[in-house]
């Protein structure tokens, strides 16, 4: 009996979600902060593409007797959503700032605000998900 | 990978947008300071800021930066001449060398700087409950 | 005599659970892929306490690393007693039948 396939693909998403959406939070910070710097581009980190990409892996390596039912199969996260790196993005767009600083603070405020806000939304699918199985663990009690 | 880094990060902005609204204080206290132990007017003093690096995480790349203080230097424009033969410190043609600070940019520089500051604010609230939701798994 | 009976019935009862346990241990019986549970049930309460310590001593601040980390030892365990209880009911109803 293992007990990886007690925590499905969700959970294992969640806690990529979790740690993608908090190092977004520094670059976030990191540009507000420097939003007075002289010369200063902003950083953006980019993983939805890359998330969304090792799902779809993993739903079609799971093609075994119930095709397309990843939970079922305990499968290592390895080259999946555990792999997934989040890619730094720099501004391109020429600042128009005399001073050459590129951060544009309302943006970013509302990116904080999504990015909070996301974090906190897996927090509470974790929450909810640990929930159900301990439910379910001590038969319905 | 850290919450509270995001709230070094906000704090050390917090330090540096201080800086700067004393400096503006400063400024402001001296926009009639017509002379100074160093002699001549009172320079407007400028802060310069420039990033820098709190902790080098792999996966950031270095996008990781807080802010500091780089140095608070005079502004080199000229001091403002006014004329006024009566005043103590004229010029020999009549003329008084007034602190080049300029009421009206002081004043938008310090509404900017408290935007700023009040903007870091919200990020360090913001990190302090993405942290205590984090708690509640 | 009872005792041989026992083991004997006991085995006879977890052939069903050789298919089951197969895929994660190849144990043959139920006393292998106890074993196993209970050892994975182990390394997840170690990592889980570890993982505390590191918070409480400063050495990682990522919080929610470690509640996850417990919250999966909290429901392993859990799965292990009532598992645990549930052999304990089969052994019982076992040693109360009339042979």
């Amino acid at each position: 009996m293992s007990t990886v396939g007690l925590f499905d693909q969700t959970i294992t998403l969640m806690q990529k979600v979790m740690d993608l959406r908090l190092e977004n939070q520094q670059a976030i910070a990191s540009n507000i902060a420097n939003a007075d710097t002289p010369g200063y581009v902003p950083d953006h980190l980019e993983f939805d593409q890359q998330l969304q990409q090792a799902l779809s892996n993993e739903e079609t390596q799971s093609t075994g007797d119930t095709p397309g039912n990843p939970a079922f199969f305990p499968i290592d996260g390895a080259g999946g959503i555990e792999a997934v790196q989040p890619k730094v993005v720099k501004d391109a767009q020429q600042s128009l700032a005399g001073d050459g600083n590129g951060v544009a603070v309302d943006q970013e405020m509302v990116d904080l605000s999504k990015n909070e806000i996301l974090y906190e939304a897996a927090t509470k699918v974790l929450s909810k998900k640990f929930g159900l199985l301990k439910y379910v663990v001590q038969g319905g009690k | 990978m850290d919450i509270f880094q995001t709230m070094k990060i906000g704090a050390s902005a917090l330090q540096a947008q201080q800086v700067r609204l004393n400096t503006i204080s400063s400024n402001l206290a001296n926009i009639d300071t017509t002379h100074t132990p160093e002699g001549g007017p009172y320079q407007k003093k400028d802060v310069i800021f420039e990033p820098t690096t709190l902790s080098f995480d792999q996966s950031l790349q270095g996008a990781v930066q807080g802010v500091q203080v780089a140095g608070i230097v005079p502004d080199p424009a000229p001091p403002r001449l006014v004329y006024d033969p009566n005043h103590p410190d004229a010029g020999p043609n009549g003329y008084v060398k007034m602190p080049n600070v300029n009421v009206v940019e002081e004043v938008a520089d310090m509404i900017s700087a408290s935007r700023a500051y009040e903007a870091n604010v919200t990020t360090i609230k913001s990190a302090t409950r993405m942290a205590t939701k984090a708690l509640e798994i | 005599m009872n005792d041989i009976t026992l083991v004997n019935h006991l085995n006879t009862l977890s052939s069903p659970q050789q298919q089951a346990g197969s895929q994660a241990s190849g144990g043959s019986s139920f006393v292998d892929a106890i074993k196993e549970a209970v050892d994975k049930t182990n390394q997840e309460q170690l990592s889980a306490d570890k993982a505390a310590q590191d918070l409480g001593a400063g050495k990682t601040s990522n919080i929610h690393q470690v509640m996850i980390s417990m919250e999966k030892a909290d429901i392993s365990m859990r799965l292990m007693v009532q598992m645990r209880n549930k052999v304990m009911d089969a052994y019982n109803t076992i040693m109360n039948m009339q042979v």
